[in-house]
């Protein structure tokens, strides 16, 4: 893709200066596992590990993916290097590349804390990060439809919050899902986090039984829907 | 004379508003072209629609013999653009600009060199949003100059300058026909096009009126200077349509 390599590295130093995606992707998962890990008894912080690895992926594919492209477009970023020899999707790849690079950087900081400082072991390390993969592609595919869908800033930041703030509060990724009463639990299962975080506490503790099959088909279903979506209506301007 | 630019039977409406209807115009290499116009006569449409930018309802576009829909990547190598919205990314530098823009051209000219040249030097690490109106259009001529491009197109590039800074870029502009770069430019000030451009054309809602040298279009209405030719050629229509109401 004609452009790429330059884009990946503007977008990569903008990323670095960029106060909301360090402090939501980065600095706030942190303090949020040092939290519950010290106040929490280990195999509590084991649980909850599962659910503060994902806070990354909240925050780069509900906030940080969606909230940059349509700035992209808001500001005619996108509109101008399509007066260029360079491929305009590759913004959106490198922009998408970059978001990547933050939860990576926010995971390994969230599995550092909790391995070493709580003693957190992670059961099934290889379905661990197979299902960590596939939340953040479908978490990615929903920032890309709001990315697509928003016709304008204000409209983006609202459905990034909608979106960002119930995941992060009722997905159990901050709070253990399993202490909400049941028609909570029953109604936050439509979230897309809600089932990806499922799917990492069973891989933390290595439950064998975890029923698996109805999360992995809910997460490639939104993941398959969003991105048609997205690439349907996506608007250069 | 070879052209650099030619529109034929170009159209675009918004809805049932006609922005561009039916405009033909030629511009021969090494020509400094003003496309002058009202708020809203459809010079922008125009330039956007000949870049390929927003797709053309009807007609032709060939720009240095290449259609800017079809052979986009090979036409923008040669090809520079200032477009009147701002295009940077929030936070970035004008160096990091730059070079990223150089980085998007096979063949990028030194973009040190005409950041210097445009008097920018020392405001490399400068945020481009803390930069002063007349220095971001410098910029955005360094944008449009770092593919080392054989036709410029600049969409209103003195508005809302002040007076030194309008001449500044008068003088730069005049560089790059000294260069024999092809200019496609829109404006509403009649000294400036006046004074840069070898040929003009008036646009009245969505139609070239009137095209000519400026001093053609003077003789041509026996006024006193372009500004009374082109204001003549606004009126005309509307008096005739108040004369007929």
């Amino acid at each position: 893709m004609k452009g790429f390599t330059t884009t990946l590295k503007t977008d990569l130093k903008l990323a670095l200066r960029n106060p909301d995606m360090i402090l939501f992707g980065i600095i706030f998962p942190i303090a949020i596992m040092l939290l519950i890990g010290l106040v929490s008894k280990p195999e509590s912080a084991a649980l909850s590990f599962g659910g503060v690895a994902a806070f990354g992926i909240c925050a780069a594919g509900l906030m940080g993916l969606p909230l940059t492209i349509a700035d992209y477009r808001h500001r005619k970023v996108l509109k101008r290097i399509r007066a260029t020899p360079a491929s305009p999707a590759a913004l959106l790849f490198s922009q998408a590349v970059v978001q990547c690079c933050y939860v990576i950087v926010s995971f390994a900081a969230v599995l550092l804390i909790a391995t070493a400082v709580f003693d957190v072991r992670i059961a099934a390390p290889g379905l661990f990060a197979a299902y960590y993969a596939l939340t953040t592609v479908s978490a990615f595919g929903l920032g890309f439809m709001v990315a697509s869908l928003a016709p304008n800033m204000k409209v983006a930041n609202a459905i990034a919050s909608l979106l960002y703030f119930p995941m992060i509060m009722l997905s159990g990724a901050s709070i253990p899902f399993e202490i909400f009463p049941r028609p909570l639990q029953a109604a936050v299962g439509v979230l897309p986090m809600t089932q990806g975080i499922a799917l990492l506490k069973s891989a933390v503790v290595g439950q064998a039984d975890a029923p698996v099959l109805v999360p992995i088909l809910v997460l490639s279903v939104i993941a398959i829907a969003s991105y048609s979506v997205a690439i349907r209506f996506f608007k250069w301007q | 004379m070879e052209e650099a630019v030619r529109i034929r039977g170009l159209r675009k409406a918004y809805g049932e508003l006609a922005a561009v209807d039916g405009l033909e115009l030629s511009i021969g290499r090494g020509e400094i072209f003003g496309l002058l116009g009202h708020n809203g006569a459809g010079k922008t449409t125009t330039i956007e629609c000949a870049l390929g930018l927003r797709r053309r309802d009807a007609g032709e576009v060939s720009l240095l013999g290449l259609d800017p829909e079809k052979d986009r990547a090979k036409l923008f190598e040669k090809v520079g653009v200032q477009l009147q919205e701002a295009g940077y990314q929030d936070r970035i530098k004008v160096g990091e600009l730059c070079a990223c823009f150089a980085g998007l051209y096979s063949k990028p000219a030194d973009w040190r060199e005409l950041v210097a040249r445009f008097g920018l030097s020392g405001r490399e690490r400068a945020a481009v949003s803390s930069l002063s109106g007349g220095e971001r259009q410098k910029l955005s001529i360094v944008l449009a100059l770092i593919p080392g491009p054989e036709l410029v197109f600049l969409d209103e590039l003195t508005t809302g300058l002040d007076p030194k800074a309008r001449r500044q870029m008068w003088a730069l502009i005049e560089g790059l026909k000294a260069e024999s770069v092809t200019v496609f430019m829109s404006s509403h000030y009649m000294e400036e096009v006046e004074r840069l451009c070898d040929r003009i054309a008036i646009m009245k809602k969505g139609r070239i009126v009137a095209q000519g040298s400026p001093t053609e279009l003077v003789a041509r209405n026996k006024t006193k200077n372009l500004e009374e030719a082109f204001l003549l050629y606004l009126d005309e229509g509307d008096s005739l349509k108040e004369e007929a109401v």
